[in-house]
């Protein structure tokens, strides 16, 4: 595509005191700082549960005008917890298309301020109808796709602890990141139960936060080289095969069709780790290891077939926190930071050319790939 | 109508246009988007594949909150709510009503609980 991020910028996540008007501003205000007085001509917010119940709705033209966004076009995409993607996507397509120039691209959330009961309530308003009313949650849901995970592939329970184990050691070198303290495998094993066999420590956190982007057409080293996303039935009961998530593959197919790569030219990916065992699921999902085999990724000594493979150098939603707008565009923001060599404290050597995000919408019902490559790649 | 006299099994559909059996929904056939479709009543036995405990349910609920993913005879698939006190374990024969716009379930032996 003609377009490339040129650059990022987050607030910490974690339980915030300021409102969700002002963590857009300031992740929007962190990105802007770094292109100078360069004109934006479009602004997409990325979000997905706040809004009316903070007081605050029409957040677009509340945006435009706090960052003086002028004479600039502007929508809100919802994608559930793949919003912030979902924003990207529009933006790019936008701005690739030859209508806009310059894109301001911003994925908020605010939800710790509201009891976990009620945040749980609200996440789960993207479940099917059939399935809300029995009761269905978010982990809920994470808890059976597991189950039947492990029950077709005895033997990851290791690899799922060890996903939170290096998510929490990546995110303790993320000044962005919700949680700054690394964690043990024995501390992940001895977390309470959530829903089994999800803990505690294998469930993403309620966050507060915002992560923004620029996107410009042209090329550079964050190049948008290739898109996707798909849609799966929103009941879980109506999928045929409940171990992976049939949407990132089919995302990840265009996504790698358009950018013309090969997986063993991707060197960093973001993948959306909501509950650790998804981490397995992703990597086979995005076919960077056989049905099954992911855990080898996580096996101790790190090796595996996908060991060229950086993962989630931010923390991960695990490690980062989850706001849920935020995330899929996070997940972006660090993607684009790597490539650009621009990514601070998380940043890998190389800097990579090659790398992905891929972001989960509901519980699988709409997933989104992204990569960008250096100059764009083919 | 009440559970107690319900007729036998539950209310189903045969899809026009490919093999697909399906409980009723809003929308068209799960698997080929078909729209013609017949009744059907399917046995109300049923497999659970998988089962979970949530210790922090929505809203609204009461905790523990119990939910499984189960298969009726005929490869239809529901999630339920559980309704007895232990979670079942994948593999264990369940009997599935519908009452009050929702889809419970108990072992497939042993007393109804009160719906
Ligand atoms: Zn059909």
């Amino acid at each position: 595509m003609n377009c490339r991020v040129i650059a990022s910028g987050w607030t910490r996540f974690g339980r915030r005191s300021e409102g969700l008007l002002d963590l857009a501003s300031a992740a929007g205000r962190a990105a802007l700082e770094g292109i100078g007085r360069e004109p934006i001509d479009l602004l997409v917010v990325g979000q997905m549960l706040s809004g009316d119940g903070e007081g605050v709705s029409h957040l677009v033209a509340h945006l435009a005008e706090r960052l003086g966004l002028g004479p600039a076009a502007g929508w809100r995409v919802d994608a559930a917890s793949a919003s912030g993607a979902a924003a990207f996507h529009s933006a790019a397509l936008a701005v690739a298309s030859g209508r806009y120039e310059r894109a301001l691209v911003i994925g908020v959330e605010k939800m710790t301020h509201l009891p976990t009961a009620q945040v749980t309530r609200r996440l789960a308003t993207c479940l099917a109808p059939v399935e809300q009313a029995v009761g269905a949650t978010m982990p809920g849901l994470a808890a059976l796709v597991a189950q039947r995970y492990l029950g077709r592939y005895p033997g990851a329970e290791a690899a799922i602890a060890e996903v939170t184990v290096r998510a929490r050691s990546n995110a303790a070198r993320n000044p962005f990141a919700q949680f700054s303290s690394p964690v043990s495998r024995e501390a992940v094993e001895q977390s309470r139960w959530v829903a089994p066999p999800l803990r505690l420590l294998h469930c993403a956190a309620i966050s507060d936060g915002a992560a923004a982007v620029v996107v410009e057409r042209g090329r550079g080293p964050a190049t948008v080289a290739g898109i996707g996303q798909a849609f799966s039935p929103p009941a879980l009961a109506d999928r045929p095969d409940s171990t992976c998530f049939a949407a990132t593959r089919e995302a990840a197919r265009q996504a790698l069709e358009a950018a013309r790569c090969s997986r063993d030219q991707i060197q960093v990916a973001e993948i959306h780790d909501a509950f650790a065992p998804f981490a397995l699921i992703n990597l086979e999902d995005l076919g960077f290891a056989e049905p099954g085999q992911g855990a080898r990724y996580f096996a101790p000594s790190g090796s595996g077939p996908v060991v060229h493979l950086q993962l989630n150098p931010s923390g991960g939603l695990l490690g980062r926190g989850h706001p849920v707008g935020a995330s899929g565009l996070a997940q972006i923001a660090e993607i684009a930071a790597q490539l650009r060599g621009d990514a601070g404290a998380t940043q890998l050597p190389g800097p990579p050319h090659w790398g992905l995000a891929q972001s989960i919408g509901g519980l699988g019902a709409q997933n989104f790939v992204t990569i960008l490559g250096a100059e764009g790649g083919a | 109508m009440s559970a107690s006299d319900a007729p036998d099994g539950l209310e189903a559909f045969a899809c026009g246009s490919c093999p697909t059996l399906y409980l009723p929904r809003p929308g068209p056939c799960p698997v080929c988007g078909g729209t013609s479709r017949t009744p059907r009543r399917v046995s109300a036995e049923a497999t659970v594949l998988a089962a979970t405990e949530l210790s922090t349910p929505a809203e609204g609920w009461a905790a523990p909150h119990r939910i499984a993913l189960v298969e009726l005879m005929g490869g239809i698939r529901v999630l339920v709510e559980w309704t007895t006190d232990r979670r079942p374990e994948p593999g264990v024969g369940v009997r599935v009503e519908f009452a009050d716009g929702r889809y419970r379930a108990r072992p497939a032996s042993g007393p109804r609980p009160e719906l």
